[in-house]
């Protein structure tokens, strides 16, 4: 009935053994977690940014739309002369409406971030709201995208109420809804042209911010950037600066994930309406 | 109970018999099953290494999808009606591959091209937020501010846009009609051997590289 035990020597070799092996399997586990969030991160702004870039894409390619053989436009109003009103004020700008004389594109002082007032004819407002139009109806519609406490934001108006042609209905008290969340810049440039008279093929083009825009209906062509931050900090050294459009350079203070996105959008009916001297 | 004591103890010796038989496992043994599980770890932190390769290329390529848009559009924005022939032109300096990847810049230091380049508007170009541009310096400008976008987040990001002259008897370098490739390549991650060669960016660069095509007829 003699029993023999392990050795002190076999006990403190397989201690250490074991101990040598959780210790690799720790480490790839912390590691593992360490890269999970950091891709995590990179998906999830990616995400948001082509998201965002998609959705104000979608919109602002329609600036200056008016369709006025449309069926489903709704026709209770001038529709002649409401479509060259909208066409010269495609892109608005402050003071065009006397019931808000706010609304308007505006360029954020010193690297503030800037707001986008587009017009068009739509079956909806930026919001799918259709501000007491029947579903299918077409009506002019006025969308203003704005950042408020680091989120994008949109409201629409009808601009036959901004005109003052009609009482406001269905939208919401004018609230804003939350396009994207960590939005850490916003910033819009205006590509103005100018055609030089009697030939086509001479043409200039200056990019303007919105404050140095004089001719809003000469605008063919949008540049949106924007500064897009994670959820949570990841802890990285951020050394690289970001200049979203011709803004001044400006370095991250937090350990977030920041991805700058950027895109132009040529706003058709503008241009081709340019091109065939509808508007002047 | 006598009985079931003396049997009880019996069990007991041949239960300790049948253990007497059993032999431990060896340290070389130990050693051995160590390595072998070392090995499979070893191949648990290559995955998570190609995990992240390919969720690098992943962005590379969202990002090029971006950068190609943008191209296309800005392409649109700049062209124009041509009076001899049925269709749209842009400014041959938009083909002009010297002024794509900052051919045309120079930079003083060892610091990256988008340090270099990109973090200040450089002295030698128009300037299109403050000036007027015409077609050729508009071309420029776009250039060089799409070549900063597609280096942004991956520095090794490479772009070129070509055309298929449709008429190559005129002295137009993309006549009205011609076919327009935007092409972004970079070099492809290796983690294994051998990879794919992608022959529609491999014909120009002879590295290998990957890339995003985006065809275009203005």
């Amino acid at each position: 009935m003699k029993q023999a035990g392990f050795s002190l020597v076999e006990v403190m070799l397989s201690l250490a053994l074991g101990a040598i092996l959780s210790v690799t399997v720790i480490q790839v586990m912390v590691s593992q977690t360490v890269t999970n969030k950091r891709n995590r991160a990179l998906a999830s702004v990616q995400e948001n940014g082509r998201f965002a870039i998609i959705k104000l894409q979608q919109d602002i390619l329609q600036t200056g739309r008016y369709d006025q053989l449309s069926p489903s436009l709704h026709r209770a109003k001038d529709t002649a002369e409401e479509a060259i009103f909208l066409q010269h004020i495609a892109v608005v700008l402050p003071a065009t409406f006397s019931r808000r004389e706010a609304l308007g594109s505006m360029q954020g002082e010193d690297g503030a971030n800037d707001t986008l007032v587009i017009s068009k004819v739509a079956q909806t407002d930026c919001r799918g709201y259709h501000l007491g139009y029947s579903h299918d109806q077409e009506f002019p519609v006025v969308n203003e995208y704005f950042i408020q406490d680091h989120k994008l934001k949109c409201r629409g108006f009808d601009l036959r109420v901004l005109r003052g042609q009609q009482v406001a209905t269905g939208h919401n008290n004018h609230n804003a809804f939350t396009i994207l969340d960590n939005v850490e810049a916003f910033h819009v440039v205006y590509g103005v042209v100018n055609h030089t008279a009697g030939s086509t093929q001479t043409t200039s083009i200056q990019y303007v911010t919105a404050d140095n825009l004089t001719e809003p209906h000469k605008v063919v062509a949008i540049r949106i950037g924007l500064l897009i931050r994670s959820d949570n900090p990841i802890n990285v050294d951020n050394t690289q600066g970001f200049a979203v459009l011709n803004e001044a350079l400006v370095l991250p203070s937090s350990s977030h994930l920041y991805r700058q996105f950027e895109t132009t959008i040529m706003l058709r009916n503008i241009h081709h309406m340019l091109k065939r001297h509808v508007i002047s | 109970m006598q009985v079931n004591i003396t049997s009880s103890i019996t069990s007991v010796k041949t239960s300790y018999q049948q253990l007497n038989g059993v032999r431990g496992v060896g340290m070389i043994e130990i050693l051995v099953s160590l390595v072998i599980l070392s090995i499979g770890l070893l191949g648990i932190a290559t995955l998570q290494l190609i995990a992240s390769f390919n969720n690098v290329e992943a962005l590379s390529r969202s990002q090029a999808v971006l950068v190609a848009e943008q191209v296309a559009e800005r392409l649109r924005v700049s062209s124009v009606i041509t009076q001899n022939a049925n269709g749209k032109v842009i400014d041959d300096a938009y083909v002009d591959a010297r002024l794509y990847n900052f051919g045309n810049l120079s930079c003083h230091s060892d610091a990256s091209e988008y340090d270099c380049f990109c973090q200040s508007f450089p002295a030698t170009l128009s300037n299109c937020h403050i000036n007027q541009c015409h077609p050729a310096q508009l071309a420029a400008f776009d250039a060089y501010q799409l070549s900063c976008a597609s280096i942004q987040h991956n520095p090794n990001m490479n772009l070129e846009v070509t055309c298929n002259d449709s008429n190559t008897s005129d002295l137009i370098a993309c006549s009205a009609g011609s076919r327009y490739t935007i092409m972004l390549s970079w070099p492809a991650a290796h983690w294994q051997h051998p990879t794919i060669t992608n022959h529609s960016c491999d014909e120009l660069i002879s590295n290998d590289n990957n890339c995003l095509l985006l065809e275009l007829f203005l």
